[in-house]
């Protein structure tokens, strides 16, 4: 009886009725029971990771989408994608093409693969998993598995069943399957014995054998259908080992070590080896490929002869017939790809290859950012308001039909102001958004589509909060890249105000607080920095800050500017421009002034290009904090060569191009004859290249001769006797008949 | 509270809608990790095991029929299976001390209540644990996952009557536990 009564008064509260309301009819022998009832209900669960409810979540719409997939391919979004990449493997076994990369492996240590592998960002994670890639410190269980150590965005696995399912950090991947990655995704997969492969965005792979023991023969064979993957092939003393990279029935084989592989979906195939050496096979004939070479084929034609390569980052200086870039001169030529539209002043990355002479041919430039030459940005108070310019803090900015003006801005409200200066010297208005005094604040974001639900949507590991309002382009589905623009709640939340498609040139642009500094991380939200990176003096913890950036092609975020608007610094401005005038000092037409507190970096002269920090004053005059040349063309590049001759002023390369050492340079490594080494340049202030460091990468015995007909240095070990085993020379199309009796390229250990 | 039962969305989830089924997490994740996690006592293994019941409910959903089985009821038998499966595989069914609850009891429903008489999350852990496990179960359902009497019933495959005397005997025991240990509700 008491138990029916008991069930009663907890109805009752079930029902929304008030506990004291029940407990005025409760009998004595019941009141505590329901006392603790309620006290049961009410005791909260611990606070739980949002990293954690996200990646479940993930998980489990990816296995929904998996499922999807295979019943009905055909309405599947990812088949739009990946068709390509089928179709393209399809036609390049067609075309009987293979590529065989064996990696008996050397130079890497464990050892150093742990320590590399130590630097993965956990402790990022504490602050904010969302833009953050996922990462597993799990390693592989045996030698018949693989971990996915590292994702970042979309990655899926193909199981024997044939259908694609979202994969996580930490699960593993086994023989017969596949894992390929989405738009701004990457992913790095570990093997039992160390050995690692990461994918690229847009990157397929199947893994068809796997037998990575730690002691013995070894062996990984990986397909590349498209993309980019990197591989670091741990050391195998056993002659039986074997690293593949497979992509049909041709072959190339190579003692494996670091090397970077890229099959396009027109099939055109790179290798670039960063240490130690390939041999790649395609149409019936081999080269080998050694550190800081690269070589470039179609399936049908036979590998380019090796080349040297470099690659880097700079500004745009010209463009043309061949490009200026980082105060490098780039070939283009038909087969150069370039993304994104880059412009003169833009800041781009590139890739290529040098030609005898010295030329450079560039295989691939990649706009990063747009140039930041005649903008502005700062945080006032409005002043005025008006239909074609306002007045913040003092200072005049027009507003066009283009500017995005936030709202709900009034008179009084504390916004942030950005735009171009035009050559009248006007500050025209792009943006004008309103900074919140406490910590909502808006945003805007490029990123893949990976969740549509009705309330979140995951974008790029993002969670997007989706409101009746939100403006939403009604041809998105899963995977495309849209850009997002919204409010950052007080809560963290964010709100997205629209959703549209865009290219997969990604930017982000936000304001928050700085949560740390190394690494940074602001409201929550990780980025990278690097040199190029435009920082404002003395951010600390705590500050709020607007930050601009990329988002680089494997999804991550980079800052290319991280600008304070505290309190304090409500009214600093920054922009960049050129020179007209230097007494009195006049900038992109607006007047500067230069006081004794104002510093000025370089030797300007009129005409240059110059970045200016500084105050606007209630008078909307601006005075200079500082005012820094800007290097034109500036960035940096990495470039390789084989040495054809040294002494202690200049290394001469085999391509004929010559290295001058300057006293502050010491070449790290010992320099040889034919040995392999990587130099870097950056420009200076006067937009010259300017040597920043030379080492030393391969020595000429573990070098490989750079054309076909030449002989190669390989470790023959006589039926397999390694106590037998001596260094030989064999012509190149012997090499593929040692290898497969179990040589290595390369000298003996 | 939300529709915990919603027939649409689980049939459309069962249909392969992935919009469907990201819905059925969102509806269910909270109050089902409240419950792992007052069952398992550690907040990444009840975290973990929330996402593998959501991949199992997944397998399972095909062979879901709401005729025979409120959902809810259903999910939460997958759960209480998880939990089974996990203590038989750790062998011992040692107590773990409930982790960092955040739990402040209202001092406003209970006047008396002091600092010192706030129920430590280890303490409920140990009485939950020396009471009997099928009370024990349904105290579980009925006051961390929030079932109702006809769902706990249904996820327990027991009838209305015997969970109404198991969760009248369960509080009891439950108070008396507490009691024993000095820690008043």
């Amino acid at each position: 009886m008491n138990d029916d009564l008991l069930q009663g008064y907890l109805a009752r509260l079930e029902s929304g009725e008030p506990l004291e309301s029940v407990l005025a009819g409760v009998p004595a022998e019941l009141v505590e029971l329901v006392r603790m009832a309620v006290t049961l209900r009410g005791i909260s669960s611990p606070l739980r990771a949002a990293a954690s409810v996200n990646n479940n979540r993930r998980r489990l719409v990816a296995a929904a989408k998996g499922g999807k997939t295979m019943s009905d391919p055909s309405h599947s979004p990812k088949r739009r994608i990946w068709g390509a990449a089928f179709l393209a493997g399809a036609a390049g076994l067609a075309l009987l093409f293979l590529f065989i990369v064996v990696g008996v492996g050397v130079l890497l240590s464990r050892k150093s693969l742990s320590e590399s592998l130590a630097q993965s960002p956990n402790e990022v994670l504490l602050w904010n998993p969302m833009v953050n890639p996922q990462v597993s410190v799990l390693d592989a269980p045996n030698s018949k598995m693989a971990v996915l150590r590292e994702t970042r965005g979309l990655v899926e696995i193909q199981t024997g069943a044939g259908s694609w399912r979202g994969i996580s950090a930490g699960e593993m991947v086994s023989t017969g399957e596949g894992v390929r990655t989405g738009p701004l995704s990457s992913a790095t997969l570990a093997f039992f014995d160390g050995s690692i492969v990461s994918l690229g965005s847009g990157t397929e792979i199947q893994v068809s054998k796997i037998d990575a023991r730690q002691e013995g023969a070894r062996v990984i064979q990986i397909v590349q259908v498209i993309g980019e993957t990197d591989h670091v092939v741990v050391h195998s003393d056993d002659p039986g080992s074997l690293y593949e990279v497979i992509a049909a029935t041709s072959f190339g084989r190579a003692q494996g070590t670091a090397f970077h592989v890229s099959v396009s979906s027109t099939q055109t195939i790179n290798f670039m080896v960063t240490e130690g050496a390939v041999a790649v096979t395609n149409a019936g004939e081999t080269i080998v490929v050694s550190a800081g070479q690269t070589t470039l084929f179609d399936t049908e034609e036979p590998p380019l002869p090796p080349a040297s390569y470099f690659n880097g980052e700079g500004e745009v200086a010209m463009i043309g017939e061949f490009w200026y870039v980082a105060g490098q001169t780039l070939l283009i030529d038909p087969t150069t790809v370039i993304e994104g539209d880059p412009q003169i002043g833009d800041w781009v990355t590139f890739e290529g290859r040098s030609m005898p002479g010295g030329v450079r041919v560039a295989d691939r430039i990649t706009l990063v950012h747009r140039s930041v030459t005649n903008t502005f940005s700062f945080a006032g108070t409005v002043e005025t308001l008006g239909d074609t310019e306002w007045v913040v803090s003092g200072k005049t900015v027009a507003i066009d039909a283009q500017t995005i003006v936030d709202a709900q801005i009034g008179e009084t409200d504390l916004v942030e102001v950005s735009g171009i200066i035009t050559a009248e010297g006007v500050f025209l208005a792009r943006d004008i958004r309103l900074v919140s005094e406490s910590s909502g604040s808006t945003f805007t974001f490029t990123g893949v589509v990976e969740s549509m639900e009705p309330v979140v949507w995951v974008i790029s590991d993002l969670s997007i909060v989706i409101v009746g309002s939100t403006v939403i382009d009604p041809e998105i589905v899963m995977n495309d890249v849209v850009q997002v623009t919204g409010q950052i709640l007080a809560d963290g939340t964010w709100q997205a105000e629209t959703i549209e498609k865009v290219g997969e040139t990604g930017t982000f642009d936000f304001a928050g607080v700085v949560v740390s500094t190394e690494p940074w991380n602001v409201s929550g939200v990780p980025f990278d920095v690097d040199d190029n990176s435009q920082i404002d003096d003395g951010i600390q913890t705590g500050n709020r800050v607007r930050v601009q950036g990329t988002v680089l092609p494997d999804g991550s975020w980079l800052a290319v500017s991280i600008m304070q608007y505290d309190e304090g610094q409500r009214h600093a401005i920054h922009f960049s421009a050129r020179v007209e005038s230097i007494d009195p000092w006049i900038i992109g037409g607006t007047e500067v002034t230069a006081d004794n507190g104002t510093q000025i970096i370089g030797e300007i002269q009129v005409g240059d290009l110059v970045a200016v920090k500084g105050n606007l004053l209630p008078d909307g005059t601006i005075v200079a904090n500082k005012i820094s040349l800007v290097a034109e063309a500036s960035g940096c590049m990495l470039a390789t060569g084989t040495v054809a001759g040294f002494d202690g002023t200049a290394i001469t390369l085999d391509d004929g191009r010559v290295i001058t050492l300057t006293p502050s340079i010491s070449v790290k490594g010992t320099l040889e004859l034919n040995a392999a080494i990587v130099f870097e340049t950056c420009t200076g202030e006067d937009s010259q290249p300017i040597l920043v460091s030379v080492s030393v990468i391969g020595q000429p015995d573990t070098q490989m001769p750079a054309a076909n007909g030449s002989k190669v240095v390989i470790c023959h070990i006589p039926s397999g006797d390694l106590s037998k085993a001596h260094t030989i020379s064999v012509g190149v199309d012997a090499v593929e008949s040692h290898l497969a009796h179990g040589d290595t390229i390369g000298p003996c250990p | 509270m939300i529709d915990s039962n919603d027939p649409d969305t689980v049939t459309l989830a069962q249909r392969g809608d992935v919009q469907a089924v990201g819905r059925l997490y969102d509806q269910h994740h909270e109050a089902l990790f409240r419950y792992i996690w007052v069952r398992v006592g550690e907040n990444q293994l009840a975290e973990d095991m929330t996402g593998d019941v959501f991949m199992r409910m997944l397998d399972a959903l095909p062979r879901f029929r709401p005729t025979d089985v409120p959902f809810r009821a259903w999910l939460y038998r997958i759960a209480r299976n998880m939990i089974v499966d996990h203590f038989r595989k750790v062998k011992s069914h040692s107590v773990e001390p409930l982790q960092e609850s955040h739990a402040e009891i209202d001092s406003e429903d209970n006047p008396a209540l002091t600092v010192e008489q706030k129920l430590s999350s280890e303490r409920l852990h140990q009485a939950l644990e020396s009471i009997d496990e099928v009370q024990r179960e349904v105290v579980s359902l009925r006051f961390f996952a929030g079932l109702s009497l006809e769902e706990t019933a249904t996820a327990l495959e027991k009838t209305e009557a015997a969970v109404k005397a198991l969760q009248h005997r369960g509080l009891a025991a439950l108070r008396q536990a507490l009691s024993e240990g000095k820690v008043y509700l």
